[in-house]
């Protein structure tokens, strides 16, 4: 077990040798949800600040997280260099570790900076629940990585990246981020619950403002739980076709 | 001799496509086995199969005594694999690359440094150590692959086309290196569609033919069953009329000393199993129709004649000398 866990540890420390400054990782996973948070931090949008805060949050960590995730796997599908992970004496779950290390680290980069943006702009950040904060950060962070992990996984490199950007930017608008509930038509709302990020910024609203939108926040940590399980079990299967066929 | 490798009826499904159909054969210790045949033989699943690194619809392949699918951890730190296409990290240096796959396979970090000064060694990549792997030229960079895959100093090598796309002058000196760990006592399975490189640097070949056994042997047992000649080239001195051909190749018929027949314009190939009486009687009478012989050649089988000898029929719906009777081929 341990000897795992040092191989998922050398896979995720050279992944992020080598891909940690790739253009998409650097361009969809930190500018496109800085320019959000600055968007949102600086007042545009339709929430008030302290509602935009969160929602900043989940939007970096999101894109941060799947961005990384992406490119760590489509490269190396791309170039061919998947077929070293097949040939050596590695464990299908060390490899699905170390990339979702990967989406993890990338996942506290961008809150960091999210976070980094608002205490500069001063919006103030409450931190009424650090441990909740921190869950939600975590969990998101480790769902957001399956769901991409399943995604470029299942997927070849180019149609991975359309599909992924369409869970992602249905996430934006309609997992309860940039369209404030009372805005979405009552007939949606159930689909909105679907989306993870619902639950990921409803934890945000209660770590920093003791607050949430849709469900508490101990039925989210369980919602966000079951997602986590659920799609460890679905991608860990779909990764083994590609690694085991 | 206890075989190292067994491969036992391997069948493999693709959905429709069936890629091996029973295949079977045994690799014995300090052997280079190679597995020839043409694009879509099979040779690239064979690998991967005895890699462990995929399923087999049915049968099995041992490494060690070990299943090779069921303990395909334990089989693959026995194993070095060079794959079909070069599939290190693009973005790494060689000595990152090579590092990274020494701590994966469990070396210390002062082993993993000592083997990659070694192995850069072995296979001339010293002043490339530092050079990232993408921007390397295609014979460096199987040279970095081959480095990659023996950096354990494993028993058993799996080379997939390890000279496929390097000029001849690289892949020369590839082939050389393969000669040189088999000497070290290694096991080699080799795969190629080079019929010379398969070949002359097998010991044992199997040659495969849409996932089916076509024939298995030493390469000189694959040329004399087939019956096949050697080939005389005569040379001539002056460029040969119409007429004179036409003749020539009338004569050599007629002759019944050869299986095959061409008549250029400055020389004349044919391919006899009986070079000496060929000589005595045909090249008399070649000569008693003006031709000037500038020179004479005469070459053992080449192996692009194995290959089509057992190969070519059955593309051609033939069966040659029908090594698959029975297989349902």
């Amino acid at each position: 077990m341990r000897d795992g866990f040092v191989r998922a540890w050398y896979i995720f420390y050279y992944d992020l040798k080598k891909y940690y400054l790739k253009a998409p990782v650097l361009s969809w996973g930190i500018l496109f949800p800085l320019t959000i948070v600055l968007v949102l931090g600086t007042g545009f949008g339709a929430y008030t600040y302290s509602r935009m805060i969160p929602v900043g949050f989940t939007i970096a960590v999101l894109f941060a997280s799947t961005s990384i995730v992406h490119v760590a796997v489509a490269f190396e599908k791309m170039s061919g260099s998947i077929n070293q992970l097949l040939f050596l004496p590695v464990k299908s779950w060390e490899v699905a570790l170390a990339k979702i290390l990967g989406g993890l680290l990338y996942g506290f980069i961008g809150a960091g900076l999210a976070g980094g943006i608002y205490y500069y702009l001063s919006h103030g950040l409450g931190f009424i629940h650090p441990l909740i904060y921190l869950y939600s950060l975590t969990i998101g962070s480790i769902v957001f990585s399956l769901i991409t992990l399943l995604i470029v996984f299942w997927l070849d490199p180019v149609p991975a990246v359309a599909v992924l950007n369409i869970v992602r930017f249905t996430m934006l608008f309609l997992g309860g981020l940039l369209i404030p509930k009372p805005m979405i038509p009552p007939i949606i709302r159930p689909l909105v619950l679907f989306f993870p990020s619902v639950y990921v910024n409803d934890l945000f609203n209660y770590g920093l403002y003791n607050r949430y939108d849709y469900v508490d926040p101990y039925t989210s940590m369980i919602i966000l739980l079951i997602y986590l399980f659920t799609l460890v079990f679905v991608a860990y299967r779909i990764m083994l076709r590609i690694l085991k066929p | 001799m206890e075989p190292v490798i067994v491969v036992e009826d391997l069948v493999k499904r693709y959905g429709r496509v069936v890629a091996l159909k029973g295949l079977s054969f045994k690799v014995y210790r300090g052997e280079i086995y190679g597995l020839l045949g043409p694009n879509g033989a099979g040779k690239t699943t064979t690998i991967r199969a005895v890699a462990g690194a995929l399923k087999p619809t049915r049968g099995r392949v041992l490494v060690l005594g070990m299943d090779s699918w069921r303990m395909d951890f334990e089989v693959r730190k026995h194993i070095g694999i060079v794959p079909e296409l070069p599939s290190l990290y693009n973005e790494l240096t060689v000595r990152d690359n090579l590092y990274y796959i020494a701590r994966i396979r469990g070396l210390s970090r002062n082993k993993a440094g000592e083997r990659i000064n070694t192995v850069a060694e072995t296979l001339a990549l010293k002043e490339f150590l530092d050079r990232r792997y993408g921007k390397l030229s295609k014979g460096l960079k199987r040279r970095a692959d081959i480095a990659a895959a023996i950096i354990h100093d494993p028993e058993i090598l799996l080379l997939d086309e390890p000279t496929s796309g390097v000029d001849p002058l690289r892949a020369s000196s590839i082939r050389e290196l393969v000669k040189k760990l088999a000497r070290t006592g290694k096991t080699i399975i080799l795969s190629s569609h080079y019929i010379d490189e398969a070949m002359n640097l097998s010991s044992r070949v199997l040659l495969l033919y849409k996932g089916t056994r076509v024939v298995e042997g030493e390469p000189s047992y694959l040329a004399r069953i087939l019956g096949l000649g050697k080939e005389v080239r005569i040379y001539t001195a002056e460029p040969l009329s119409n007429e004179q051909a036409g003749k020539i190749r009338e004569l050599i018929e007629s002759s019944g000393y050869a299986s095959k027949i061409r008549v250029d314009r400055e020389v004349i190939v044919a391919v006899t199993r009986e070079t000496v009486g060929f000589l005595e009687e045909v090249l008399p009478r070649i000569k008693e129709l003006g031709v000037k012989v500038r020179d004479l050649e005469i070459l053992p089988p080449s192996w692009e004649m194995v290959f089509k000898g057992y190969i070519q029929p059955l593309e051609e719906g033939g069966c040659g000398p029908c090594p698959l009777a029975g297989t349902g081929v």
